[in-house]
């Protein structure tokens, strides 16, 4: 941390982007950013993770073992639960999502380093990435039969035109965009918290002088009690990105549900 | 979770070596155990909506209305673009989008509600999940 | 003044609305909550009427933002 006064204790500059590798396509900046690299960095533990943890395909689990086959156990019985068993063809999609996203907020949560879903465009990516496998199945699967989402049954035929579809598809259009805003809130507002008691710490032990440094004690506790909350956050985030997922793709696979 | 797959897995080789005979027995005690480890699974799976801190709910009501508005008024902006009814398809769009929100909030402080109620209240919703 | 620059300064002005709605909202949620853990039993049947207070307090938020919207896009 640069210790220029005033900067130093600003809880935006965690979510300053660097470039680490400068790439220039036509007038396209593609530079490979410290975001770029957490990304590597998630998706390099999650194969080490799910590679190392089944190489020593055990009928008894170890430790590792088991923890992998609960992750998947866990994600394959929320897909199950939600989008039916049709549902679990979206299997490994929801998983490498599910695994994603956890892992992503999970490194975040490490000291130094960088949380790629607290930047919007990375979420926004991603649900869209949702949106668009669920139009092209839902209208794969179902042909135009997939409109029928947006025409529900028991409304007189004026009020359906003029009110009821307009809201149906302006409902199903903002999708993503709450998608995404809801996971990426979480952890920016999550990580500002934890900055900001963090930097109080500091600002209270330095900044007072004699038995008033002990105040700085208030701000550390408050620091680690909101340490597992943000962990729970993470993962809780996590599985509701990948629950909403499931759900959506059950719209695709029966619409009119 | 893992232990009562294998004490299942277990228990099904033990089958095989049975004769036909008590094979119906074997299938009713088979099933029993499945439901049994069922419902161990259900009680030690963690209950997500519990947790959920006041916090995280909040953010998920503000995003869907959010949402909803800005995409209503995309709608709308877009609509004017093409056909050129200058500002009142933005008007209308945004007018939508507030409903749609607020339809989507509804529905889900009642899904809400509904899970609140099946938790203090009856089995009646669980048997069928 | 410049008409852009005045035409900006409106448009954030016309969000300066949204404090009341803002207002409104607490007065609203504020209060059917201490009214729902006072009579946890009657909370239910108000669920509707607390809809109908979210639903017009905010929509008068929203035609500030409209305005604005209009100001800024119109």
């Amino acid at each position: 941390m640069a210790a220029e006064p005033g900067k130093q204790f600003d809880p935006i500059r965690q979510f300053d982007l660097h470039n680490m590798v400068d790439i220039q396509i036509g007038k396209y900046d593609i530079s490979f950013t410290n975001s770029s690299f957490m990304m590597v960095v998630a998706v390099v533990c999650i194969c080490l993770f799910l590679y190392l943890s089944t190489t020593k395909k055990s009928l008894v689990p170890g430790r590792w073992q088991s923890v992998a086959e609960i992750s998947y156990e866990f994600v394959a019985d929320m897909v199950r639960s939600t989008a039916g068993r049709d549902g679990l063809k979206f299997f490994p999609f929801v998983y490498a999502l599910f695994m994603f996203i956890l892992f992503a907020n999970m490194l975040g949560l490490v000291p130094f380093f960088f949380t790629p879903t607290s930047h919007i465009i990375v979420t926004f990516a991603l649900a869209m990435m949702v949106m668009v496998t669920v139009l092209i199945v839902g209208f794969w699967k179902n042909g135009l039969g997939f409109l029928q989402l947006f025409n529900p049954g028991g409304v007189p035929l004026i009020l359906k035109i003029v009110l009821v579809t307009p809201l149906e598809i302006i409902s199903f259009m903002s999708r993503p965009l709450s998608h995404s805003i809801r996971l990426w809130a979480n952890m920016l507002a999550g990580h500002i918290m934890l900055k900001l008691f963090a930097s109080f710490i500091i600002a209270m032990a330095v900044g007072l002088t004699g038995a008033f440094k002990l105040g700085a004690i208030a701000p550390a506790i408050m620091t680690i009690a909101l340490t597992p909350l943000e962990i729970l956050v993470a993962f809780l985030q996590a599985y509701v990105f990948a629950i909403l997922t499931s759900v959506y793709l059950n719209d695709a696979l029966h619409p009119g549900h | 979770m893992t232990v009562l797959r294998i004490e299942h897995f277990i228990y099904e080789g033990h089958s095989l070596k049975q004769t036909p005979k008590s094979s119906q027995n074997q299938a009713d005690a088979l099933e029993a155990l499945g439901d049994k480890v069922k419902s161990a699974q259900k009680a030690r799976a963690p209950d997500l909506d519990e947790e959920a801190s006041g916090w995280a709910v909040g953010i998920n009501y503000a995003s869907v209305f959010t949402g909803a508005v800005i995409v209503g008024g995309a709608f709308g902006y877009g609509f004017d673009y093409l056909v050129g009814t200058k500002p009142w398809g933005l008007m209308a769009g945004i007018i939508l989008g507030f409903a749609a929100g607020t339809r989507s909030v509804v529905q889900m402080a009642k899904s809400m509600m509904d899970e609140d109620g099946v938790e203090t209240g009856g089995k009646d919703a669980g048997g069928e999940s | 003044m410049d008409a852009e620059a005045a035409r900006l300064i409106g448009a954030g002005l016309a969000c300066s609305g949204m404090i009341g709605a803002g207002i409104g909202l607490g007065h609203i949620f504020g209060n059917y909550l201490s009214a729902a853990i006072r009579n946890p039993s009657a909370a239910k049947g108000q669920f509707g009427n607390l809809i109908f207070g979210f639903a017009v307090t905010e929509a008068l938020g929203i035609f500030s933002l409209l305005i604005a919207f209009l100001l800024l896009f119109g």
